[in-house]
């Protein structure tokens, strides 16, 4: 595309970028600040996503985008021609063939692998936003590890619910030291940040924070001794593939309340409906 | 015995005005130390000062950490925040503030416990009981959000919040001050017969002299920032010397 | 043991009155006294002759400007005009026993706690601590169903009878009484005197204010007159 820089933004901009990347990789879990530019869509779309996948995209880049699992949205077809059009890079909806995937709300079925780098999209980066309004406090308590009151955020559930009723989002421990939120992912796919070997990085645009993940890290879900953490899970097969082990929407396909399962991540199913994985597994 | 808190030539001033000003005392294991001071004395910047929430200009606290007598100004964030919340416990006047209003009583209670690494629903919850038991709120309101408690039961509710990681010395800042007087009778016959049971050093601020009288050993006396008068309590209201004391004394209205 | 449990010397008290402009009242002037064990010293003197002072003096209730006040405590002398707040506590807890002329106690506690707490302060069980505290009860005329009442709604000369049992609930050394008998009919000065007398047969040495003639010939072994000092202007 002509007038614009690689990836859209200048080279100032990504070293900035590229330097708080880099301290967030060397305190995994801590919320480094950064300097967000002015993109060109609103924040609650992305932005943070796409500055950190500006800064780290390369020409031999194969970048997929997804949003909540699906490379075929409004969103995840728009950002990834908007990265194709400034980088001129090779796109893909394939989960395997990618070297960048950006992702909005969800972790691939298929596992990554080392080498390949994951930028998530957040909203609030502060996972206790909701317990400790103060951003002066909220950031007092990172710095002494004071997290009792996220755990009484989860008692109060049990009380209530008789279990943690956390679906997304579910806050984590990151390296024993700093308590992290995941972005809105579903429970289930919280495990799927635990000694990954690919690398994770949050941008988060709104609120101008980036956060990571260097591969293999410790990464655990909060819960209790006795209400161990459970990555919750539709208990159905995917109407296309029969898949029992991915997670699931649930599309109502009429007016009178029929609903299907069917996988989340598109490219997953696809996969799995024309042959390429054996039928059953994942 | 040796001392669990001392204070050698505390002053602070905000701005002109001096609350404190060459302050210095000690308090000893099980001992109940009450301040009582007209409004401006300097009492709530000497309880703040002593408790770590606040650095004075001048002097030192030195402290008990369960390692010797320590500086408490040398002791670091970190170190601090688990000495206050572990081996002591702040009651504050309006336990609102202290209090999370929309978390359930239980939950108030295991705050402390979640906050130092307890990690076991279960147990959480048996020690929170335990401890509403102990406060003499009814264990059915385990599960019930303080929002609906009366004043009383919501400074009950702080007592126990503070008493539950088993704290040695207590600060309390007028623990009955703002409650119906048949409910202030109450706290105070709950705080007295635990501090006793528990063996808690206290260090009471009050404007009361007969909430002094009756839980404290040694009482001290402040006026503009100074202790014009120390003793055992029995001493200093039966025989005040300062003219401030007498004036105090002979301010308590008689039943 | 040979030596006085108590000796005081040199003792001056004086009250300055803030309040009337700096009014200063002096009550005791070079007070001495010693009390050995067995023997009951009894205070005499009109109203304002500085009884009471001396007794609270001597129990470290009030703060003498000048003089000493020899304490046998454990085995040691501690001058308790000098004595740090701990000590006069360690003091008070063991060896110094005080029946002050009104009853001042914690509102809302049953009589017989009240009297049991002394008996449990010395680690006695609270079983046994609450048994003794009934039967002094008892003998001293409060009956089995007020033993559970606080005594702010006692009459005058019941609450004197918790105040006294609250103090001899427990051996002391020394004892310090202030008008023991007042507000009492004769068949419960009889039991005091009674009371006095065995501690005073167990060795306690007995300062104590009695305006009861009878009363203070039965166990007064020697009287100390006390006249009031002309106020200072």
């Amino acid at each position: 595309m002509i007038g614009y820089n690689f990836a859209y933004l200048d080279e100032h901009t990504k070293r900035m970028i590229r330097r708080a990347i880099l301290k967030a990789v060397a305190i995994p879990g801590h919320q480094v600040p950064f300097a967000g530019r002015e993109m060109p869509l609103p924040y609650g779309w992305g932005t943070g996503g796409i500055q950190v996948t500006a800064s780290v995209i390369g020409q031999d880049d194969v970048l997929k985008v997804i949003d909540q699992g699906a490379d075929d949205t409004t969103n995840a077809v728009s950002i990834r021609r908007f990265f194709a059009l400034t980088a001129g890079v090779r796109t893909t909806t394939s989960t395997e063939a990618a070297s960048l995937i950006q992702t909005r709300h969800r972790i691939p079925e298929t596992p990554l692998r080392a080498g390949q780098i994951i930028v998530f999209q957040v909203p609030m980066p502060e996972p206790l936003y909701r317990i400790e309004p103060s951003r002066a406090a909220a950031r007092r308590r990172h710095a002494l590890a004071d997290y009792g009151a996220m755990h009484v955020k989860l008692y109060e559930d049990i009380t209530r619910f008789g279990r943690v009723a956390v679906a997304y989002d579910h806050p984590v421990m990151v390296n024993h030291r700093y308590l992290m939120s995941p972005s809105p992912i579903p429970a289930f796919d919280n495990p799927k940040l635990h000694l990954s070997p690919a690398l994770q990085l949050f941008g988060a645009g709104r609120e101008k924070r980036i956060y990571a993940l260097p591969p293999f890290t410790d990464v655990r879900s909060l819960d209790f001794e006795d209400h161990p953490f459970h990555p919750g899970r539709a208990p159905h097969a995917c109407a296309l593939c029969g898949a029992t082990a991915s997670y699931l929407d649930e599309i109502l396909v009429d007016d009178r309340g029929s609903r299907r399962f069917v996988c989340s991540d598109t490219d997953y199913c696809e996969t799995r409906r024309s042959g390429l994985l054996p039928s059953g597994a994942g | 015995m040796p001392a669990l808190l001392e204070a050698a030539g505390l002053a602070h001033r905000f701005g002109a005005i001096p609350a404190l000003a060459g302050v210095s005392l000690s308090l000893r294991r099980q001992e109940i130390l009450a301040v009582v001071g007209e409004s401006g004395s300097g009492k709530t910047t000497l309880l703040n000062v002593l408790s770590g929430r606040l650095m004075p200009d001048e002097g030192e606290v030195l402290c008990d950490t369960g390692d010797g007598l320590r500086s408490l100004a040398r002791l670091g964030a970190p170190a601090l925040r688990l000495l206050q919340r572990t081996r002591w416990g702040f009651i504050q006047q309006d336990p609102r503030a202290s209090l999370r209003l929309d978390i359930t009583a239980g939950g108030n209670i295991g705050e402390r416990l979640m906050a130092t690494g307890a990690r076991h629903y279960g147990r959480i919850r048996a020690a929170a009981a335990e401890w509403l038991a102990a406060v003499e709120i009814d264990t059915a309101r385990l599960d019930d959000l303080p929002r609906h408690f009366s004043g009383g039961m919501l400074q009950r509710l702080q007592i126990a919040a503070t008493l539950v990681t088993g704290p040695e010395l207590v600060f309390m800042d007028e623990p009955t001050g703002g409650l119906d007087l048949s409910v202030q009778a109450r706290i105070l016959d709950l705080i007295r017969s635990l501090v006793r049971r528990l063996g808690l050093a206290v260090v009471l601020v009050t404007h009361d002299i007969g909430v002094a009288r009756l839980l404290a050993d040694r009482l001290i006396v402040m006026r503009a920032g100074r202790i014009v008068e120390t003793g055992l309590t029995d001493q200093v209201l039966d025989d005040p010397h300062h003219a401030c004391t007498q004036l105090l004394v002979s301010s308590v209205l008689p039943a | 043991m040979n030596g006085p449990l108590l000796a005081a010397s040199g003792l001056c008290k004086g009250f300055t009155l803030h309040l009337r402009g700096g009014l200063r009242l002096e009550v005791l002037r070079d007070l001495d006294l010693a009390v050995s064990a067995g023997e009951c010293l009894a205070l005499s003197g009109p109203s304002g002759a500085g009884k009471s002072t001396l007794l609270r003096a001597l129990y470290g209730n009030y703060r003498v400007d000048r003089g000493r006040i020899f304490i046998r405590h454990e085995g040691e002398n501690i001058d308790l005009a000098a004595a740090s707040p701990e000590t006069i506590l360690a003091v008070r807890r063991i060896t110094l026993g005080y029946v002050p002329q009104f009853l001042r106690v914690i509102p809302r506690v049953p009589a017989i706690d009240i009297v049991a707490e002394q008996a449990l302060a010395r680690g006695a069980e609270p079983a046994a601590a609450r048994r003794s505290a009934a039967e002094l009860l008892e003998r001293l005329n409060i009956p089995p169903r007020l033993h559970a009442l606080p005594p702010a709604t006692f009459s005058g000369g019941e609450q004197q009878r918790v105040n006294l049992a609250r103090v001899f609930v427990c051996r002391w050394p020394i004892l310090l009484l202030d008008e023991p008998t007042a507000s009492l009919d004769s068949a419960s000065r009889d039991i005091v005197a009674a009371l006095i007398g065995e501690a005073k047969k167990a060795g306690s040495a007995i300062v104590c204010i009695v305006h009861d003639a009878p009363l203070s010939v039965a166990i007064a072994d020697r009287v100390l007159p006390l006249a009031p000092l002309r106020a200072a202007a």
